[in-house]
């Protein structure tokens, strides 16, 4: 059982990963024009405040941008081309998670590139770990205990 | 040696990614509209006139977005008063956009402050958005032939985003411009 705690843990982490994903990566199947208005603006940066969204500010700005949202929403328009509207006229740092093209691209190969990396490492050190488990014991240690009894033997008791 | 050599193989993309990071302001405004069509509108003025943007195509067009709680816009309105004084006789058509104001509001400011060109109601602040605008005062220069040209992401003043100096020289260069 010991022997196999290792790569039981590994499972664990790979189904509490995908569980993570499923639940946080599944919308609900028929937002209202609100919850759609209310997700399209967490997604867009508010251009006059620091690390904040258009959703979180208070701003006369951010409150423009949510009007726009809703209203585009209304006509009939998609989050993507609300998103792109906004790109035309604040630039793409607008937008909360960076457009996957050029320098953008590291943002988002990084993350998975890490969690694969992460995981090859888990799966390498466990891997030793249970080598050196099974692995005897070293000869020198061997030689070395045999020569400290021969020398108490030849002390002998006092 | 190995492990050195592995030390620098993870550090240096990161030290590189650092500084290419570093290497730009991320609150720099970055301004997509400039050198490109003028986004068109129709908004009433103060005194509820309807007025469209397309009724100034052939002349160069200065757009200030402005509001009377604005200090900043207190301190460059009489720098652009100054340069509507120069250069309305000469053709250029100013434009006030009062942004998340009041009319009531909007009207005492331009009593108290002076001022002869027209402001125009954005309720919603539609036109501002339309326009990139992050804050008040913004101002854009607009050529005759409807390309938004400059853009002062900030105060028209001395110390401010642009200086007197630039917008006449930047308003200048609009009037070079063809229709």
């Amino acid at each position: 059982m010991r022997r196999h705690l290792g790569w039981i843990a590994i499972g664990w982490l790979v189904l509490l990963g995908a569980l993570a994903l499923v639940a946080y990566g599944s919308p609900s199947p028929h937002p209202s024009l609100s919850e759609q208005a209310r997700s399209v603006a967490a997604q867009i940066r508010c251009p006059a405040c620091h690390g904040e969204t258009v959703e979180e500010s208070q701003t006369a700005i951010a409150a423009s941008i949510r009007r726009l949202i809703r209203s585009q929403l209304a006509a009939g328009r998609t989050p993507a081309e609300i998103e792109s509207f906004l790109v035309s006229r604040y630039g793409s740092q607008i937008l909360l998670s960076p457009p996957a093209s050029g320098i953008g691209d590291i943002a988002w190969l990084a993350p998975p590139l890490l969690v694969v990396g992460g995981f090859g490492l888990l799966v390498t050190l466990v891997a030793d770990w249970r080598r050196r488990a099974r692995r005897p014991p070293r000869r020198a240690a061997d030689e070395y205990l045999e020569r400290v009894r021969a020398e108490l033997a030849m002390e002998g008791p006092e | 040696m190995r492990r050195s050599l592995w030390s620098l193989v993870v550090a240096a993309p990161l030290v590189a990614l650092l500084a290419l990071g570093f290497r730009h302001d991320p609150n720099a405004p970055y301004l997509p509209l400039l050198g490109r069509p003028a986004p068109a509108f129709t908004l009433q003025t103060l005194d509820g006139r309807s007025v469209s943007l397309s009724t100034f195509r052939g002349r160069p067009v200065v757009i200030n977005f402005w509001a009377s709680w604005c200090t900043s816009c207190r301190v460059e309105h009489r720098y652009l008063a100054q340069s509507w004084r120069d250069f309305s006789p000469r053709g250029v058509t100013f434009l006030g956009i009062a942004y998340d104001d009041s009319v009531g509001a909007a009207r005492a400011f331009l009593k108290a402050h002076g001022g002869g060109w027209v402001s125009l109601e954005d309720p919603g602040g539609q036109t501002a958005v339309d326009y990139g605008v992050s804050g008040v005062p913004e101002t854009v220069f607009i050529d005759r032939r409807g390309i938004v040209r400059f853009r002062s992401p900030g105060p028209v003043a001395p110390g401010g985003a642009m200086s007197p100096a630039e917008m006449a020289r930047d308003i200048a260069t609009l009037l070079r411009s063809r229709a």
